[in-house]
C-alpha cells in the first residue's frame, strides 16, 4: 500500500489558523529552495538531485505526453477506487446489520488485504480482460481500509441517540439511515482518504505488466534510464496523483461533516474492530477458531472461485494445484526452492524495512513531542509527504542509493515511517492530562514523564501501526524486488512470468497471502497482550 | 393516592403505568444479578410519578423497560393499558436521557424534527416554533448542539421528546449533569409545560427535592434487589411555583422522603 491506514483513534488537530498555514509555506519554500541550491551546487552532477526548475521545465516540455499517460492511471484508479469502496460499504452495512457476518467478511478482506497484488497482477491480466484487471487490482486495495473505517464509523453511532430514536418507534431502517450513516461520515472519509493511492498504487502495478500508456509505464521507463530529471518528474507525477487524491477527499470530508470539530487527521482505525480482536481470540481456543476461520475464507474462496469463474486451468490453479506444485510434483524440490528461498529473502527486506520504519517513526514522533515548535512547523509538511506513494520514493531512493539493500530498506521503512510517526504523536497527546499534572506536580522531569506516562500511552498507537504496517511492508518488498533488484519473490514472479508458469505465481501469491496474515495475527496477538495491561478500556 | 405498595384500584381506562411483578434479572458470565424483584406499581392516567433510589437500586431498569429497551424476566409493564412495545411503535412515546442525544450535525430545529420524522407524528406548522419558545431555545433555531451549554442542549432534547405530545413521557434524570442553578430553572420550565399537558409522566432521578417539586406520587426505591420501599402521595396544589420549595410542608415531606431512602441503606442520594 502506499499510504497505510492510520491506526490511532479519533485524535485531530485543530484546523489550522492562518499564521501556522503560512509558517508551513514558509517551511515549504525553503526546502525548495535549498533543494535547488543543493542540486545546482554541491550535488551538481552527482545524478541524485534534480533542481525543481529543472523538473518544472521537463514536466512543461513534455506535458501532453506525462498528461495521456496520467490521465490513463487515473481513469483505472477511480473506477477501482469507485467499485472497491462500494463492495466495501455494502459489506460494512451488512455487517452491523447482521453481526454474525463480521469474522467471514473481515477474514476475507484482510486476506484481500494480504495478497500482494504484485504476484497476482499477472495472473488477473491472462484471466481477464486487460483493462479490467488493472480495475480490479486497483479495487482490491482499497476494500480492507475503508471496510474497517466504515464499519468503524457506522458502530460510534450515539448509543443514547439510537435509544432514543428506537423508543420514538424508529426501526433498523431508521437507525440506520438517521442516526448511524452519518456517524460514520467522518470515519468513511478518513477511509477513503488513505485508500485513494492504494487504488493508484494497485492501477500502476497493473500498468507494470505491460500496459500501453500510463504512470506504471513512466516508472518502468524511468527506471530503466535513470535519467535524473525524468526520474524526479515522474516522482512529483506520482506524488501529484496520489497526495492530490488524498487532499481533495480530506477537503471534500471536512466540507461534509462541518460539525466535526477540526481536522480528523489520524481518524481512527481502531485495533478493537480489526480482525483477531474479539474477545473470543483472547483465549487459546479463540485464537485456534480464529486461524482455522481464517484459513476457510482464504482456501475457500480461493477454491471457489477457480470452480465457478470456469477459468482456463492452465492459468487458473486452485489450492490442490499448488499443494501438487509444492509437495508432489516431480520437480517439487525445485519448487520449494524457488518458493521458499525467495520467501526467506523477502521476508528479510521486508522485516529491515519495517522495523526501520517503526522505529523511525516512533522516534521522529518522540522528538516532536519533546519540541512542539519543530513540530508545528514540520508537522503539515510530514502530513504531506506521508501520501507520497512508494511509486514515487522508489526510483528516487534507487537513484541516490543504486540498487543495494540499503535503498530497499530505506524505500519500505518510508511506507511506515510517516503513518507511524503520526499515530503516535497522536498517541502520546492522549495521556491523560490529570496523570501529567500530578507527575509535573511531584516533581517529575521531562523524560520521566516521557517515559512513565507518554510512551506507555503510545504503545496501543504503535502495535495499531505495526500490524497494520506488515501486509503493507511485505507487498513494498516484493514490487522492489520485482521492479528494482530482482531477487525473492519478486524473482521467483519475474521467472513465472518468463516462463508463463502459472503454478509459480499462484504459489507466490499463497505463499504470502498466508505469511502476511500470520505475521498481522502474531502481532495483533501481542497488541491484545499490550492493551490488557497499558489501555484495557480499549479492549470489548 | 396512599402509602404503602399495594397501591389503588383503577378501571382500565385510567390507568396510567401499570407494573405488575416486574423482575428484572441480568445474567453474566459468573452470576445472575437481580436488578429488579416483584415490583407491583399503579398510577392514574395524566399523573407525574417519580422514582427514587441510590445508585443502581434499578430505577433505571424499570424505566428502560417502560421504554421497551428492555424485556422484563418476569411480570408485566402495561402504559395506559397497552403494552410498551405498541405504544413505542405507535409512535407514542417520548424519553429525556441523561445524555441529550443530539445528532451533532443537526441544528436545533432539525433534531427537535428528528421526533416527528421518526415517529411520523403530523405536527401543525408553527408547532415547532412555539415549542421553541417555550423551552427558551429563540433565536438558537439555526445552531449546532457543540454551540450550546449543557442546559440548552437538555432544553432541545425536551423539545425534541414533547413535540409530538406523546402519551407518555420518560425521564431519565434528565437534569443529572447540570449544575444546581439550571437544574432548578429546568425542574420549574418543566413543570409549566406539564402543567399544560398533564401527559402521564415517570421521572428516575436522585434528587429529593425535584422528585417531591414535580411529582403527584414519589416512590421509593432499595438496592439488592432493587425493589419498591415506599409510595408516597405529593398533596400540593398545583400549579406550584418555587415558593413551594420554602414552605414546611415540602420540608416536611422531603424530610420523610429522606428517611424512607435512608432506610432502604442509601448512600448517595441528596435532597
Amino acid at each position: 500500500m502506499t499510504s497505510m491506514p492510520d491506526t490511532a483513534r479519533g485524535s485531530a488537530i485543530p484546523s489550522r489558523s492562518l499564521p501556522a498555514a503560512a509558517e508551513s509555506a514558509l517551511v515549504l519554500a525553503l526546502m525548495l529552495i535549498g533543494w535547488e541550491v543543493l542540486a545546482r551546487t554541491a550535488l551538481a552532477g552527482s545524478f541524485a538531485l534534480a533542481a525543481p526548475t529543472d523538473v518544472l521545465v521537463h514536466l512543461a516540455e513534455r506535458g501532453p505526453l506525462f498528461a495521456r499517460n496520467v490521465a490513463a492511471t487515473l481513469e483505472t484508479a477511480l473506477k477501482g477506487f469507485v467499485i472497491g469502496n462500494a463492495i466495501a460499504i455494502a459489506l460494512a452495512l451488512a455487517i452491523v446489520q447482521a453481526p454474525a457476518l463480521e469474522r467471514p467478511v473481515f477474514s476475507a478482506a484482510l486476506a484481500i488485504y494480504s495478497i500482494p497484488i504484485i504476484a497476482l497482477a499477472p495472473i488477473l491480466m491472462v484471466l481477464l480482460d486487460r483493462a479490467d484487471a488493472m480495475v480490479a487490482l486497483s479495487a482490491l486495495g482499497v476494500i480492507f481500509t475503508t471496510l474497517v473505517a466504515t464499519t468503524l464509523g457506522l458502530r460510534s453511532a450515539d448509543p443514547a441517540a439510537l435509544n432514543v430514536v428506537h423508543v420514538l418507534g424508529g426501526g433498523a431502517v431508521s437507525k440506520l439511515a438517521r442516526v448511524r450513516c452519518m456517524s460514520a461520515l467522518p470515519s468513511l472519509f478518513a477511509g477513503l482518504r488513505i485508500s485513494a493511492p492504494a487504488a493508484v498504487l494497485g492501477a500502476t502495478v497493473g500498468e507494470f505488466m505491460g500496459a500501453e500508456r500510463g504512470l506504471g509505464v513512466l516508472i518502468t521507463d524511468a527506471l530503466a534510464s535513470l535519467e535524473t530529471t525524468r526520474v524526479w518528474a515522474v516522482a512529483v507525477l506520482a506524488t501529484i496523483l496520489s497526495g492530490g487524491a488524498y487532499a481533495v477527499l480530506g477537503w471534500l470530508g471536512r466540507r461534509l461533516t462541518p460539525w466535526v470539530d477540526g481536522m480528523p487527521v489520524t481518524q481512527a482505525i481502531d485495533p478493537g474492530a480489526a480482525p483477531g480482536h474479539n474477545s473470543a481470540a483472547s483465549q487459546a481456543g479463540g485464537v485456534l477458531r480464529a486461524v482455522a476461520i481464517n484459513l476457510a475464507v482464504v482456501f475457500g474462496g480461493w477454491a471457489l472461485f477457480i470452480e465457478l469463474a470456469g477459468l482456463n486451468p492452465f492459468f487458473a490453479k486452485g489450492p490442490a494445484d499448488v499443494w501438487a506444485f509444492l509437495a508432489t510434483d516431480a520437480d517439487a524440490e525445485r519448487n520449494r526452492k524457488l518458493i521458499f528461498g525467495g520467501l526467506a529473502v523477502t521476508v528479510g527486506n521486508a522485516g529491515l524495512g519495517f522495523l526501520a520504519g517503526l522505529t523511525g517513526g516512533t522516534l521522529a514522533a518522540v522528538v516532536f513531542v519533546l519540541r512542539p515548535s519543530l513540530e508545528r512547523a514540520i508537522m503539515p509538511v510530514a502530513i504531506t509527504l506521508r501520501s507520497i506513494p512508494i511509486l514515487a520514493t522508489a526510483p528516487l531512493v534507487i537513484l541516490m542509493l543504486g540498487r543495494t539493500l540499503t535503498a530497499t530498506t530505506v524505500i519500505i521503512a518510508i511506507l511506515s515511517f510517516f503513518p507511524t510517526m503520526i499515530n503516535v504523536m497522536s498517541g502520546m497527546r492522549q495521556t491523560r492530562r490529570a496523570l501529567l499534572e500530578v507527575l509535573k506536580t511531584h516533581g517529575a522531569g521531562r523524560w520521566t514523564i516521557l517515559w512513565r506516562a507518554e510512551l506507555p500511552s503510545a504503545l496501543p498507537a504503535i502495535m495499531a501501526s505495526a500490524r497494520i504496517a506488515v501486509p503493507a511492508s511485505i507487498l513494498g518488498a516484493v514490487i522492489i524486488e520485482w521492479l528494482v533488484t530482482g531477487v525473492g519473490m519478486g524473482n521467483a514472479i519475474l521467472a513465472g512470468v518468463y516462463n508463463a508458469d502459472y503454478a509459480v505465481l499462484w504459489a507466490v501469491t499463497a505463499v504470502l497471502t498466508l505469511v502476511s496474515m500470520g505475521a498481522y495475527g502474531l502481532i495483533a496477538l501481542a497488541e491484545r497482550a499490550v492493551l490488557r495491561r497499558f489501555a484495557p478500556e480499549q479492549l470489548m | 393516592m396512599r402509602d404503602g405498595p399495594d397501591g389503588v384500584d383503577l378501571p382500565p381506562g385510567e390507568q396510567g403505568i401499570a407494573l405488575q411483578g416486574l423482575t428484572k434479572v441480568f445474567t453474566t458470565d459468573r452470576n445472575e444479578i437481580v436488578a429488579v424483584r416483584d415490583v407491583t406499581v399503579l398510577t392514574p392516567r395524566g399523573a407525574f410519578t417519580s422514582l427514587i433510589g441510590p445508585s443502581g437500586c434499578g430505577k433505571s431498569t424499570i424505566l428502560r423497560m417502560l421504554a421497551d429497551l428492555d424485556t422484563p424476566s418476569e411480570g408485566s409493564v402495561s402504559l395506559l393499558g397497552r403494552t410498551p412495545a405498541d405504544l413505542r411503535r405507535a409512535g407514542k412515546l417520548g424519553i429525556v436521557f441523561q445524555d441529550p442525544a443530539l445528532l451533532p450535525w443537526r441544528d436545533v430545529r432539525a433534531n427537535i424534527e428528528l421526533a416527528m420524522q421518526v415517529t411520523g407524528a403530523s405536527v401543525p406548522r408553527g408547532a415547532v416554533d412555539d415549542l421553541i419558545t417555550l423551552v427558551g431555545l429563540n433565536g438558537f433555531e439555526r445552531a449546532r448542539p457543540a454551540e450550546l451549554s449543557g442546559g440548552m442542549r437538555q432544553r432541545v432534547a425536551i423539545a425534541r421528546a414533547l413535540i409530538t405530545e406523546p402519551d407518555v413521557l420518560l425521564l431519565d434524570e434528565p437534569f443529572g449533569a447540570l449544575d444546581e442553578m439550571t437544574r432548578r430553572r429546568l425542574n420549574l420550565e418543566l413543570l409549566l409545560i406539564w402543567t399544560a399537558r398533564r401527559t402521564t409522566t415517570l421521572l428516575v432521578t436522585h434528587s429529593i427535592e425535584e422528585a417531591a417539586f414535580l411529582s403527584d406520587v414519589v416512590l421509593v426505591m432499595s438496592s439488592r434487589p432493587g425493589r419498591i420501599t415506599a409510595e408516597v402521595a405529593i398533596p400540593f396544589r398545583r400549579p406550584r411555583d418555587q415558593r413551594l420549595l420554602r414552605t414546611p410542608e415540602f420540608h416536611a415531606i422531603t424530610g420523610r422522603l429522606s428517611d424512607l431512602l435512608a432506610g432502604g441503606g442509601n448512600d448517595d442520594v441528596h435532597a
